[in-house]
């Protein structure tokens, strides 16, 4: 209770971000011709939904000082894959058993990364192309259709919320609580933070490590496997922006590249803001190329930003 | 040699030199003369105002008052070779003489500068050394060699030493001495900081002692003893010793910490002793002496390869840092910044993170005994309890060091060991860390701690251990031990 | 003996790094000879055009990358940039005439490395956070400039005179690309920012207390890479007559690949871009004597990325090995020799091309 006010009046990027969603999509309702209704309400939380589950998974990966996994949209990828392959079980049993194989190919990844002390980026540019050219030879580049029903994936719950939306906040609220209120979540944000000194601590920095790349992985799943239950079929393109996307939404949301500071739900506000951008966008007539410029811009300056704001901060001291 | 007579004009002059930080005078009025041929050895007490003097010298910083004159000070003739390494350990000897060298021009002249290198080399003392190879596969003598030919490379007049010899053992001295002779031959001026008394007689033609920011004693070597060097360097004051570290010695009881034969080549050698709780035991001695290893080896960062260590009765596991800790071994590391404390957290979450197992319950934290804790470390330490949410980042470092205390302290240690506890600490800071430090020592901690510092350890141990090069010299009680002893015995190895 | 086993640790440890650059071309023509031996028409001048083709474009960009790793730094930049050249160059060759939009794309790819360059050099932003902005803006202009679609060159002679085989192996594309290479090999071996770079990259903060030039330094390092790119991307997209928007990521799997594998340290600051050049052409002529083999380009992926994954998971035991060797050297080693023999001597200057 009186931790929260010091904190609150630091500059965080999580806050601002939700302010800027907030005024974003009041103007816009008050503006834009067909913002404000229920089926472009629930276009947007469609298409935000799934890079937001993604990059609630991937904020695990930075905050833990391993910056990015760049093998995100191929991991989703196969996640449709796997999930249009399982459907013929039943929805939900494609489902864990696509969260399962994501899952374990993140933390293969987080081994090979936390074990070998190798470099995040280049490790998950290497396990990209290993998935791929599996998928290619698995699939044939062919498309695969599943036999199953769907539809409990793609309901509206209260003829409101779609499922996917409602899955984006459950995972979102979870990992926060996981990641601030638990021993191993706080232990990875002291990782992040200075890895010497928490190898001073004694920190189990591997097994950190492959948690926030497991972590990282199931949320792929889940979306890759949400993604793939829109249309009962799964194939290598699907997904496609899923790493990018996630990307944005986690430097936007406020979480440091350096790692340690940043939260799940800064993620999330930062899938959200992107979104409504993107959906304001493609109201006002822009289209996909101005959109692609407007995300790398958009990314481009908060890190430039940062970085002069951390260099003033260093140089005041 | 008595060439060093004051009829050789000066290549480098202080004339009045004050520096001041804010109210604090760090530099008092400091007349000096350095000239050509001559080795001038500068001696001082940590804090006496050396560094701040030669980076005045060298143009680093400016003075607050006074001016520095001379041929050398015009044409910016003058070198400085720093105790910590600047040559990059991954370029060859060549790469590292040609970064040094100013020289203008888009291609790197190779065959002129090779030439060039060689000579410096030679004059360092390195004539062997082949240009192509790496400079991590040099002896570290070899290293702090290279760092003078890199300062002889752009034909500096004046070279400014700052304890090349801190690190090195007695073979690789003879080296060092060698190359300052050379130098001193070829008529370069030679300022010489050192910590070693033994060898400015060897070696010195000239000596300066300061102490507290003033020149209190200068002249040719001849006039010195050794006993008037550390009279000068601890002036007066000192030999009493200071009666503040109390603590009941109905306390002794068996040694709970008792380390044997710990060796770790070439860091230490054979080191042995017993701490007991309720007493505070300092190793003592100097940058390189081993102490600071000891104490990081006992913390289980230095996996020794010789010896043990048993606590209360139990085999410390010193090969992994994990495993002291489990044992209740807690560390606070000398360097705050990149080891001590997370800077970017606020220092409740710095407390807590060593500690978090109790704080927690089924993994999940419980923020109220998270407060709980961080309050209670917070005031052993002294530390202001309203500043208990505050970033690390924004505190002085007294204060950061504070909450890296308090961070050792609530895992609930049974053995405190610390680096270096009060460098670079304010001087407000420092009774508020000893009085905490001695408070927990005497509710039955072991606390073992290294430092290079003679004040500290009149003010926080009960008991001193000196080292030299790898290796214990003596054990004393602070309370019966005077000064000069102690230097002795870290400066030149042998007992008084 | 222990002398002569001394002299032995002290010159494998010298060479470490150069042995990196021997074992990349050893193991390059290994590769070469064991395909032409098993694979039949490997050594044709056909089959050696295409392979000298892709080893042309690949090596461009690796020693793009080489010089930002040893500057101890990374580029990611490469993924957006290299298939903005392309359609830049195609684009706007109607408009602009060729020559004019050549130069377009390069100032383009030029710009973007300065910019990364100065966030790094200056900002002190680590390099991945610069890069992938500038990877997802380099990406997004990509569309706009191809209004997110497919574009094509309506004039195909300079696709044909660039690919147009010259002394039957090499082509117009593959020896600009060549000889970029060796101007830039000449740069770091030879001038003063060669220096830089490594003493950048071998420890950034002594470098800059020394008082080198750190970020003039990166940001030409970023610049190299970006130009490197450019012009790969450009002589591709020209040869192809047509290209894509989209993000390419094989590219720099590619090069990050023959980087690691010629022996440039992740930390930077060691190894050599000859070795680079070793590694590019070792994964050129596996992904050749494959293909020719008969596998699909999938599979010559996934042994792409076995190889890097290989790769990572050696380096750090292995520099970690070196290393522990080299203290113990140092550490038994106090009176080093007084003068080495000559054979010493001689074979370690061998080692400075």
């Amino acid at each position: 209770m009186k931790l929260g006010a010091p904190r609150l009046t630091q500059p965080s990027g999580a806050t601002l971000v939700a302010v800027a969603t907030v005024v974003v999509a009041v103007v816009a309702g008050f503006t834009l011709d067909g913002f404000a209704t229920a089926s472009n309400f629930r276009g947007l939380s469609l298409s935000l939904s799934l890079i937001g589950i993604v990059a609630v998974g991937l904020s695990f990966i930075t905050i833990c000082g391993q910056v990015f996994s760049l093998s995100i949209s191929t991991l989703a990828a196969l996640s449709t894959i796997c999930f249009a392959s399982f459907l013929h079980l039943g929805a939900i049993e494609a489902m864990l058993v696509t969260i399962v194989m994501a899952t374990c190919l993140g933390a293969v990844q987080g081994f090979i990364v936390g074990h070998f002390e190798s470099d995040p980026i280049i490790v998950t540019i290497a396990a990209n192309a290993v998935m791929v050219g599996a998928g290619q030879l698995l699939t044939d580049g062919q498309t695969i259709m599943g036999i199953g029903d769907t539809s409990i994936f793609n309901a509206t719950i209260f003829n409101f919320l779609p499922v996917e939306a409602a899955i984006f906040l459950v995972v979102t609220l979870c990992l926060h609580v996981a990641l601030r209120y638990t021993v191993p979540g706080r232990q990875m944000t002291l990782l992040g933070l200075n890895d010497r000194a928490a190898r001073i601590s004694a920190i189990p920095r591997t097994w950190l490590i492959v948690s926030a790349f497991a972590i990282c992985g199931a949320t792929t799943g889940i979306a890759g496997a949400l993604l793939s239950a829109q249309s009962s079929s799964g194939q290598l393109q699907l997904g496609a922006g899923f790493g990018t996307g996630a990307i944005v939404a986690v430097v936007v949301g406020g979480v440091a590249v350096t790692g340690g500071i940043g939260t799940p739900i800064g993620a999330a506000v930062g899938a959200i803001f992107v979104g409504l951008l993107v959906n304001v966008a493609s109201l006002a007539g822009f289209d996909y190329s101005l959109q692609r410029v407007t995300e790398g811009v958009l990314v481009l300056a908060v890190v430039v930003l940062a970085g002069v704001y951390s260099r003033e901060s260093r140089q005041r001291r | 040699m008595t060439f060093s007579s004051a009829s050789t004009p000066a290549l480098l002059e202080a004339k009045g030199l004050s520096k001041a930080y804010g109210r604090v005078t760090v530099l008092d009025d400091v007349n000096v003369a350095f000239r050509a041929g001559e080795i001038h050895a500068l001696l001082g007490e940590n804090g006496a105002g050396k560094s701040t003097l030669v980076k005045i010298l060298a143009g680093v910083t400016a003075p607050t008052a006074g001016e520095v004159a001379g041929p050398a000070h015009a044409n910016r003739d003058v070198a400085m070779v720093f105790q910590e390494l600047s040559v990059i350990r991954q370029l060859s000897v060549l790469d590292n003489l040609v970064l040094a060298d100013r020289s203008k021009g888009v291609f790197v002249p190779y065959r002129r500068l090779g030439r060039r290198a060689r000579e410096v080399l030679a004059l360092a003392g390195l004539q062997s050394v082949s240009l192509d190879r790496p400079v991590e596969t040099l002896s570290l003598a070899e290293q702090q060699l290279l760092e003078i030919a890199r300062g002889l490379m752009r034909d500096a007049k004046v070279l400014i030493l700052d304890e090349p010899t801190a690190t090195l053992s007695d073979v690789e001295i003879q080296r060092v001495h060698a190359a300052a002779r050379r130098l001193a031959e070829t008529g370069h001026a030679v300022l010489y900081i050192t910590h070693r008394l033994g060898e400015v007689f060897q070696l010195a033609h000239h000596v300066t002692i300061m102490r507290s920011g003033k020149l209190v004693a200068t002249g040719p070597t001849r006039m010195f003893e050794m006993h008037d060097i550390i009279s000068h360097m601890l002036g007066h004051a000192a030999h009493d010793p200071l009666d503040v570290a109390e603590s009941e010695d109905s306390l002794l009881e068996a040694p709970t910490l008792e380390v044997s034969a710990l060796s770790l080549a070439p860091r230490f050698d054979d080191v042995s002793f017993s701490g007991r709780c309720g007493r505070i035991l300092a190793l003592f001695g100097q940058v390189g002496s081993g102490a600071d290893d000891v104490v990081r080896a006992l913390a289980g960062l230095l996996p020794p390869a010789n010896g043990n260590a048993m606590l209360h009765g139990t085999r410390l596991p010193l090969h992994s840092n994990a495993g002291t800790k489990r044992c209740g071994v807690a560390y606070v590391p000398a360097d705050r910044a990149t080891e001590g404390v997370f800077l970017n957290a606020s220092v409740t979450d710095n407390i807590s993170s060593s500690a978090l197992k109790r704080v927690s319950g089924w993994s999940v934290l419980q923020r109220r005994k998270e407060l709980a804790l961080a309050r209670s470390e917070a005031s052993k330490v002294r530390f202001a309890q309203a500043r208990i949410g505050e970033n690390v980042q924004a505190f002085s470092g007294g204060n950061q060091q504070k909450v890296a205390l308090a961070r050792a302290l609530a895992c609930v240690p049974k053995l405190l060991l610390m680096s270096e506890p009060t460098r670079g600490v304010d001087v407000g800071a420092r009774p508020d860390i000893y009085h905490s430090v001695r408070q927990m020592a005497r509710e039955g901690m072991t606390v073992v701690v290294s430092t290079s510092d003679l004040l500290e350890i009149r003010e926080l141990a009960d008991e001193v251990m000196t080292m030299y090069r790898g290796r214990v010299v003596g054990r004393h009680n602070v309370r019966t031990t005077k000064d000069p002893e102690l230097l002795e015995e870290i400066l030149r190895g042998a007992a008084a | 003996m222990t002398m002569l086993s001394r002299q032995l640790q002290i010159i494998s440890r010298q060479s470490y790094w150069a042995a990196r650059t021997l074992l990349a071309w050893g193991l390059a023509l290994a590769a070469f000879v064991g395909f032409s031996v098993s694979v039949p028409h490997f050594a044709s001048f056909g089959n050696m055009y295409s392979l000298i083709q892709i080893f042309a474009a690949l090596a461009l960009i690796a020693t793009g990358l080489g010089v930002v790793m040893l500057a101890g730094e990374f580029d990611l930049s490469i993924v957006g940039s290299f298939p903005l050249a392309g359609l830049i160059v195609i684009r706007y060759a109607d408009g602009l005439g060729l020559p004019g939009s050549l130069l377009l794309a390069l100032l383009t790819g030029i710009t973007f490395g300065l910019i990364n360059g100065w966030a790094v050099g200056r900002l002190r932003i680590p390099s991945i956070a610069v890069t992938v902005a500038t990877m997802m803006l380099c990406t997004g202009l990509g569309y706009l400039v191809s209004d997110n679609n497919f574009v094509s060159m309506t004039d195909y002679t300079v696709s044909l005179q660039l690919t147009q085989p010259i002394l039957k192996i090499f082509s117009l594309q593959s020896l600009i690309a060549l000889a970029l290479i060796a101007v830039i090999i000449g740069a770091v071996k030879l001038t003063r920012w060669g220096r830089f770079l490594y003493a950048t990259g071998g420890d950034n903060k002594k470098a800059r207390a020394s008082g080198l030039p750190v970020t003039g330094t990166v940001m030409i390092a970023f610049a190299v890479c970006a130009g490197c790119t450019a012009l790969a991307g450009a002589l591709q997209g020209i040869s192809l007559a047509s290209s894509t928007p989209g993000s390419d990521f094989d590219n720099l799997l590619g090069a990050a690949t023959a980087v690691l594998v010629g022996g440039i340290a992740l930390s930077g600051g060691r190894g050599s871009l000859v070795g680079v050049i070793g590694g590019s052409f070792l994964l050129s002529v596996v992904a050749s004597g494959l293909g020719l083999g008969g596998m699909s380009a999938s599979t010559i992926e996934l042994v792409n990325g076995a190889i890097l994954i290989g790769v990572l998971a050696c380096d750090k035991p292995l520099a970690r090995l070196v290393r522990r060797r080299a203290e113990a050297l140092v550490a038994s080693d106090p009176t080093p020799p007084s003068g080495p023999p000559s054979g010493f001597k001689v074979q370690i200057e061998s080692a400075r091309p």
